[in-house]
Order: structure tokens, then sequence, then C-alpha cells
């Protein structure tokens, strides 16, 4: 077999995007098309979506999703699990057997409710609680893995290609308002399933075209505030920061844009806006360590909308389009035509320019 | 002329039916395949549909024609032919080009122009209708880059950092470039008429290709741009 360097992989991984302003749900075949003329941008070791909307019947509960190596620790997670939570349903995540995906794990979900006497004998907030419980399996316990853990939300991701991931999932079964979607080429860290995009977290969910040059940095400072990265990929790091940044901090969405991928100081000086200035100013100095160096393009998924945002360099590629109610978002135009031939307004934002969309306020 | 389906055809495929034509093709429905007419020096190619990234890489004399946009790395160390592009295109458009010819109707990725090239006779020019992205001929060791800012008066011409670490060659801009900043080691300055008359063939290419008038494009003023040493390097070291 010949190994890359005497074989040219053109790789560079690949991200989609759709969102329907208007909240009509849409289902989760036609983002796995969007990967199919990006299928050179992955090379097989790692693809996953994330949709929101998914699971109207169970909205109030939180969705955990689980990879297990084996039975015995499914037993154990589950003991604990009960110590935490009323869970309301727990079932094995269905899939379809296809050749092009080998060697998964126990891939199961549980529908949960935080036990109101354990929340409040710990003194935190329902989010709070469930995040440390995530971190907590996530760290200390072998061999189980939380991927998903929001509400009305799920991850679904696998080593493999997107288009079979989609497929082995059974995608087209599920409907959501929003869909995320990422073909991965593993460049320093292994690729495994629970190393798959979206790294999510809540709801919060993260794919990523790129490479973090500060992971370090970033994590050392995260990991400060309770953050554990156990998942041996640098993505991991920005879905942590966007959720210290946004739900913890309360910034903005464009206030979180600007600390990881803030503007030059020359750029900020030369702001004429003085207010502007003096918030950028203020974010940089404040939120220094959370500043992302290296080549990113993200989609950030939450509750009711989509952030995208490139590293200020831009040195990744990512369009959006529109058309009616959507909102389309790919490293590739040929992505959004192969979800809608007829979009329109194509157009690329600038380095570090967040693009927010969100569904109508009562439509999700 | 030879009619390519490209639906359901990857990139190898596509550019093998391509080499094997004896004649100019047509594309239709393209979706993202790279490395079209990579490396081709004797076809005319047009396009419908999307090309995918690293379209005309290596060109050595072809011609291509898209008619809707293009992604990234357009020309990609082009060296002979020409790209026309009635769309916008990507970013690092003629990264590394060293001879032929692109024009773009609309705008402009970051860093077109990155590592543009020169050798003797060789001189690669980009004309860009519409703005262009930050970091515009980053690198830029030789050939002419020409942005022309039409249609697009809402935006500014170039985005941030124009020029960095350019070298070499030349770069035009329709625009007195009042609120643009360049590094040092360029010398910005309005070009003179006889400055300009060097860009003027190509303007005139550019506005027949794409039905501009060319006196109205040509009454604007225009910022040349250049290096201002032979020895760019000649700060970074410790003179003695």
């Amino acid at each position: 077999m010949r190994i890359e360097g005497q074989v040219r992989i053109p790789s560079g991984c690949a991200i989609a995007a759709v969102i329907s302003r208007d909240g009509n749900r849409m289902p989760g075949d036609n983002i796995t098309h969007a990967m199919e003329p990006m299928h050179d941008r992955s090379n097989g070791l790692g693809g996953g979506f994330a949709g929101y909307g998914i699971y109207p019947a169970y909205k109030s509960f939180y969705a955990l999703h689980l990879f297990f190596d084996q039975r015995s620790t499914r037993k154990d997670c589950e003991a604990f699990l009960k110590e935490r939570f009323e869970i309301v349903q727990s079932e094995i995540i269905p899939t379809r057997k296809i050749p092009r995906i080998t060697d998964e794990p126990i891939i199961w979900r549980y529908f949960v409710d935080p036990l109101k006497s354990v929340l409040s004998s710990m003194q935190l907030d329902e989010k709070e609680f469930v995040a440390r419980t995530v971190m907590k399996i996530n760290a200390e316990m072998k061999g189980a893995y939380v991927f998903s853990s929001g509400k009305n939300m799920g991850a679904f991701k696998a080593v493999g290609f997107p288009e079979d991931v989609g497929m082995f999932y059974q995608l087209e079964k599920y409907e959501g308002y929003s869909w995320t979607a990422h073909g991965r080429y593993p460049t320093n860290t292994p690729g495994w399933w629970g190393g798959a995009h979206p790294f999510t977290l809540l709801d919060y969910s993260v794919v990523h075209n790129g490479e973090i040059s500060s992971y370090d940095a970033n994590r050392r400072f995260i990991e400060m505030f309770g953050y554990k990265c156990t998942l041996q990929t640098d993505t991991e790091v920005i879905t942590y920061i966007l959720d210290y940044l946004v739900r913890v901090q309360g910034l903005t969405l464009g206030e979180a844009a600007s600390v990881i991928a803030a503007p030059f100081w020359s750029t900020i000086a030369d702001k004429t806006d003085l207010e502007d200035r003096k918030k950028h100013q203020f974010l940089r100095t404040m939120f220094s360590s959370l500043l992302i160096t290296g080549p990113f393009s993200i989609v950030f998924g939450f509750s009711g909308g989509l952030m995208a945002l490139n590293d200020r360099l831009k040195l990744r590629s990512m369009v959006i389009g529109e058309k009616d109610d959507k909102v389309y978002i790919a490293s590739e135009e040929a992505a959004i035509r192969a979800m809608e031939p007829e979009a329109e307004n194509i157009w690329a934002p600038a380095g570090g320019e967040p693009v927010i969309v969100k569904v109508r306020e009562g439509a999700y | 002329m030879i009619l390519i389906d490209a639906k359901e055809l990857d990139y190898r495929s596509l550019n093998n039916k391509l080499r094997e034509a004896d004649d100019d093709c047509t594309l239709i429905h393209c979706c993202g395949q790279r490395f079209i007419a990579a490396g081709m020096s004797d076809k005319s190619i047009t396009i419908s549909g999307v090309p995918g990234n690293a379209l005309g890489a290596y060109l050595n004399g072809a011609s291509i024609m898209v008619q809707a946009n293009a992604q990234d790395a357009v020309g990609d160390t082009m060296n002979a032919g020409q790209i026309i592009v009635h769309g916008s295109i990507g970013d690092a458009a003629g990264y590394a080009m060293r001879g032929g010819k692109i024009f773009v109707k609309g705008d402009a990725g970051y860093r077109a122009g990155i590592h543009m090239k020169a050798y003797q006779d060789k001189v690669p020019v980009m004309v860009i209708g519409g703005a262009a992205g930050s970091f515009l001929g980053e690198y830029q060791a030789g050939g002419v880059i020409i942005v022309l800012g039409l249609e697009a008066e809402q935006k500014r011409i170039v985005g941030n950092f124009p020029c960095t670490g350019m070298h070499g060659g030349k770069m035009f801009l329709r625009s007195d470039c009042k609120h643009i900043k360049f590094p040092s080691q360029v010398t910005p300055h309005p070009a003179a008429p006889d400055e300009l008359l060097e860009a003027e063939p190509f303007i005139s290419e550019f506005c027949s290709l794409f039905g501009y008038d060319k006196n109205a494009v040509m009454d604007a003023p225009f910022t040349v741009i250049t290096p201002d040493s032979k020895n760019p390097y000649k700060q970074m070291y410790v003179a003695n």
C-alpha cells in the first residue's frame, strides 16, 4: 500500500449547514447530499452531523447520545445516570448496516430530566449540572463518551465519509429546522468515533475545518473553569470556549466571535467608531487566552440558530447563500448548489466576520 | 464542439474526458469537480455550473470560460493561457501564477495574486472587475494585478493588508486609495498617464469580454503600487 507522501491525498475537511429562518423542518438527507461534491476534502476518517428541532416529542428533556465500548460500560454508566437523572426514554440509536462503516461502538441515547433533589443539593442550575455530568463521564468513565447533550437536538458522528455516516444514522428519518455537517481529514490526531465532528456541549455544537495553533494555550485556560478536553482533537476546545463565553459569561455571539477571531491591534486602532474600538480593546484584554489562532472556518449551532465564522486571516474557505426562508453555509459553493441549485446571493464573509442566522422567534 | 455532462463524474474521469476530446469542449452540470483542465495547453473549454477548486491549475495555454462563479485557487501556478470568469471567485486566485491571464467580472476573495511572479517574457496578468478581499498581491514577486471596483460602490476596492510582502510586479487599483493602508515597503502613488498605458490593453480586453465602455472605466483615478526597493528583505538583517 502506498502511503500519504507517495500518493497525494487532496483533502482538507469540509463543513456545510442549512437553516430555515421560518423554522420549517427539513429531513437530514439533503445535508448529507451536500457533502457529496466535497467528498475529496475528507479521507474517510470522520464524518458527522448535528440536527436541531429533531426531537419535538421529547423537547423538554436533555437528549444524551453516548458511545460505549462494551455492554458492561453501558450498565455502569446507566447506574450512574440514574443517580442524577430521571431517564424517561432509553434506546439504541437506530443505524443501518453498510459495508463502509465498520467497528461501531454501542450507540445509545437517553432522554433525561435532572433530579431536582440532586440539583438543589449541588446548588447548580440545570445546564451547569448537565455540563458537569458530561465532563465527568467523558473524563472518568473509561469507554463511555457523551457526544451530544442538548435539548431537542442531536449529534450523529462516526468514522467514515460523511455521506456514508448520514446513511448509517438514517438521517432521512429526522427532521430539523437546522443542520450542520462535517467531513473530516484528521491531520494531527487519531481518526476515531469520539474525534469526529460535531463537538457538542448542551445545545451547542461546532463543526470545524482547520487546525488550531493556539490549542494548548486555549485548553490550559479553559480547563481552569471545569472543562476537560478528553476527545484528543483541537475542535473540542472551541465548543467549550463558546460555552464559557456565551452561556457562562453572557457575551453576545458577536462579542464571542470578536474574542476568538479578534481583529489585529492595528485594525482595532484604526477603528473610527470609538465605542467599538473600546469594546474590542476590552474583549482582547479580558479574554486574551481565548484568541484562537491558526486556520479555521466553523459553524456554531445553538437552539434557534447558527453562527458561521472564519479565522481573522481567513485561511479557510467559506461561502454563504440563500433561497427563500433558508440560509446555506459551506466550504464550497458546490455544496450549496447540491442542496439548492437555485441558491442566490452567494458571498464569502471576511475573516473574523461572524454571520449569525436565527430562526424567527416562536418558530422553533 | 464536444458536449460533456459532468453530472456523476468525479474530477479524474472528467479530466480524462477533456484530455481525450479532440475539439473544444463545453461542460454542463459542473458541481465542484477539482483541477478542471489542469496543465492543458490546446483547448477552449466553456463551463456551466460551478467548477471546483484549482480550476486551470498549471494551465499551459488552454482557454477556460466559466459562466458562473468559480471557487478557490483559480489558475494555481498557471503558466500560459487564459481563464475568464463571469461571476466571482474564491480565495487565493492565481497562486504562484507565472504567465497567462485571468479575467474576473465580479469580486475576488482573499489573497488574489498571492506570490504571482514573472520570468523573462512571462508576465502574468489578473484583472478583477469588482472588489478584492484582504491580502491582495501577498508576496507578489512579478506580474500585473488590476482591480477595477466596478459596481462595488458600497464596498472598499480592497480589504485589509494589501501588498503584504510584495517585492516585485505592479498593481493598479481604480481608486484614489485614500482610506487604504499599505505596508511600508511599497510605494502607492496616483498613476501618471504613461504608467496607465501599461494597464490599458488589459483593461480594454476586460471591457470587451464583459461589455463595459472602456472610456468610462478609464475615466477614474487609478493608484499604482510597486515595491520601493530592490532588496525588500534588507530591513530584516543587521546592517554591517
